[in-house]
């Protein structure tokens, strides 16, 4: 299979952060986009999701042909497209085995029902492998995890689901060393001819344990170079700066992060 | 007027070989089998005979105590699983008084199953000392009702009350808790649904009145059909109740374009060395919660269903009961 996406130009609240992305991912690869914070690595998943924040003004994205962005969200993810997300939701009320259960269901014919036996024995396994608390499947989605077992219950997922595109957004940020590893060797051991990934990444640490195939460096809505590992050692002892100075690219003052005063919620007016 | 036999088939629907049980037609308790198990059934004509209100008793409540020819006085002195189902098609008023004894165990089921007539109820529950009460309250009244729920903790009592209005008309409940000895432990979840066309008022109140006490509440609303609500949460402390801990959380959601929830949280803190904190968020279906059910596969229409119904299943987990359980999936499958 393959997901090609052409030319994509997108935008949020009619800023253009993506400016004309060209990737094409087939299953057996491992794809890392690695780059500085702001420069459209999230925006380039969410947009692959569809997530509806995001406006696609330029472009396509085809799955084995088929014009993805023609698809809703569900339907993506029933064809094989699967998020883990930055920041994953909290919803009380439905459990982890509930949620995954009703999406396994999702994914059947008309008449077809997911064995449950099967089920919790595939769930068990899942859990055992990403060494999470058993009481898992029994909580709800995300509800009181912390960061880095929010970030497990994704690859969790992942892992239940059985996508053929992963799309990992920085699934690293949040883990501890030892958290680090066991995600790290549950997505290789993902690795098949019917899986593929795209991990979103700012560190090396990550993919010491996943053995990609390309690496891709995002800069400024572009990826501007691609290439193997040798880029991530390089990015990993030297940062962006040389990237930036090959391709002449120069950060915009009026982007960068300015300080504001966020004021008080509660004010003493009698003490004045 | 109906005769309790045309109701008999579906109260015993709910009512488990080996359960415990009181059945109350018109506000007066008809059937029981916990005479010999250590619970006492008391009627009394006057309200005040009962002297477990410690405070001075609001006119509102004052006035349905009155209105009430007789009440009702269950004392629990030994560990009991309890299931209480009300019909009434006729009786205006009740006043009912749970008195649970020093180190016991109780845990009362309270359903009102039929409500044909326009009431006002007036509910105590005294937990006394180091007692551990589990009270679950379901509502479904055809009729407005108005009711008055109160429940009074003594030193290292715990309670955990949790609530399902599920009320095809107007009502207005108002749940008021007090922790008047240390130690005292209270956590309510209430699940509350106005699907009526009608409007609805609750008011859920907490008074931490000595130190140590804890207090958790989580209000879940839903609205639709051009329904209203009003769900109002209130905490205090009391000077003097150190280290005490309050927390409450209020969430509504808004399921079309003409129906409104209000939540208005308030907190009043008279002592410094406590925890007290509280939230509110109303409306629709929140869209980064669709977004993540459906990235998994799931359909609108799916994803939709399962917030909504997330909405009451803190309630229905508190709930093993196999009868009623399905007394609840279906008066859930019809309403929402």
């Amino acid at each position: 299979m393959e997901l090609v996406i052409k030319n994509l130009h997108a935008q949020i609240d009619g800023k253009e952060i993506l400016k004309g992305i060209d990737l094409t991912i087939k299953t057996g690869e491992m794809h890392a986009i690695m780059g500085p914070n702001g420069t459209g690595k999230s925006t380039l998943s969410a947009v692959i999701m569809g997530n509806p924040k995001y406006i696609v003004t330029e472009g396509s994205i085809t799955l084995d042909g088929e014009d993805v962005l023609s698809m809703t969200v569900d339907e993506r993810s029933r064809k094989g497209i699967f998020l883990a997300m930055q920041y994953p939701n909290e919803i009380t009320g439905i459990t982890n085995s509930d949620f995954i259960k009703a999406a396994l269901q999702a994914r059947m014919k008309e008449g077809e029902h997911v064995s449950l036996f099967k089920f919790i024995k595939q769930m068990d396994q899942a859990v055992q492998d990403l060494k999470m608390n058993p009481d898992l499947p029994h909580r709800y989605i995300n509800e009181g995890f912390s960061g880095g077992e929010k970030k497990r219950n994704e690859i969790l997922q992942m892992k239940m689901l059985k996508p053929h595109f992963a799309i990992l957004d920085e699934i690293d940020s949040g883990l501890d060393v030892d958290a680090l590893k066991v995600v790290g060797e549950n997505i290789n051991a993902m690795r098949s001819d019917s899986f593929a990934s795209l991990i979103i990444t700012h560190y090396q640490r990550l993919l010491d344990y996943i053995n990609t195939t390309h690496v891709h460096i995002m800069v400024n809505g572009r990826i501007v170079r691609s290439g193997g590992k040798e880029l991530i050692t390089k990015i990993d002892n030297e940062g962006y700066d040389w990237i930036k100075a090959e391709l002449g690219i120069v950060d915009n003052e009026a982007s960068k992060k300015q300080a504001i005063i966020l004021g008080s919620c509660a004010v003493n007016k009698g003490a004045k | 007027m109906k005769r309790f036999a045309e109701y008999e088939k579906e109260v015993f629907s709910l009512i488990n070989e080996n359960d415990h049980y009181i059945i109350f037609n018109d506000c007066k308790a008809i059937l029981n089998n916990v005479d010999e198990i250590g619970v006492d059934i008391d009627v009394a004509n006057s309200f005040d005979c009962y002297d477990i209100c410690k405070r001075k008793r609001p006119k509102e409540e004052n006035i349905i105590s009155q209105k009430a020819k007789f009440t009702t006085m269950v004392s629990i002195h030994q560990n009991i699983d309890l299931k209480i189902v009300h019909v009434n098609d006729q009786e205006k008023a009740m006043n009912l008084v749970f008195d649970v004894d020093e180190h016991v165990q109780a845990r009362i089921m309270q359903i009102y199953l039929h409500i044909d007539i326009e009431m006002s109820s007036l509910i105590e529950i005294n937990c006394n000392e180091h007692s551990q009460v589990q009270y679950i309250y379901i509502s479904h009244a055809k009729e407005p009702i108005h009711e008055y729920i109160n429940t009074y903790l003594d030193e290292s009592a715990t309670l955990s009350l949790s609530s399902l209005s599920m009320n095809e008309t107007s009502c207005e409940s108002y749940f008021h808790s007090y922790l008047y000895s240390e130690k005292a432990k209270a956590e309510f979840i209430h699940c509350l649904v106005n699907f009526s066309s009608k409007n609805q008022d609750y008011s859920f109140q907490v008074d931490h009145l000595k130190p140590h006490t804890y207090s958790s509440m989580r209000n879940y609303g839903l609205a639709k059909n051009s329904s209203t609500m009003r769900m109002d949460s209130n905490g205090s402390i009391a000077k003097g109740a150190f280290q005490s801990e309050l927390s409450q959380k209020s969430k509504g959601i808004i399921l079309d374009l003409h129906s409104a929830i209000s939540a208005n949280p308030l907190l009043q803190i008279d002592e410094y060395d406590v925890l007290a904190n509280h939230g509110a968020s109303i409306g629709a279906i929140d869209d980064d919660d669709l977004y993540y059910l459906m990235s998994r596969g799931l359909s609108r229409s799916l994803s939709e269903s399962l917030i909504v119904n997330a909405f009451i299943t803190p309630f229905i987990s508190q709930i093993q009961d196999e009868k009623v359980h399905l007394f609840l999936e279906k008066m859930i499958e019809e309403h929402v």
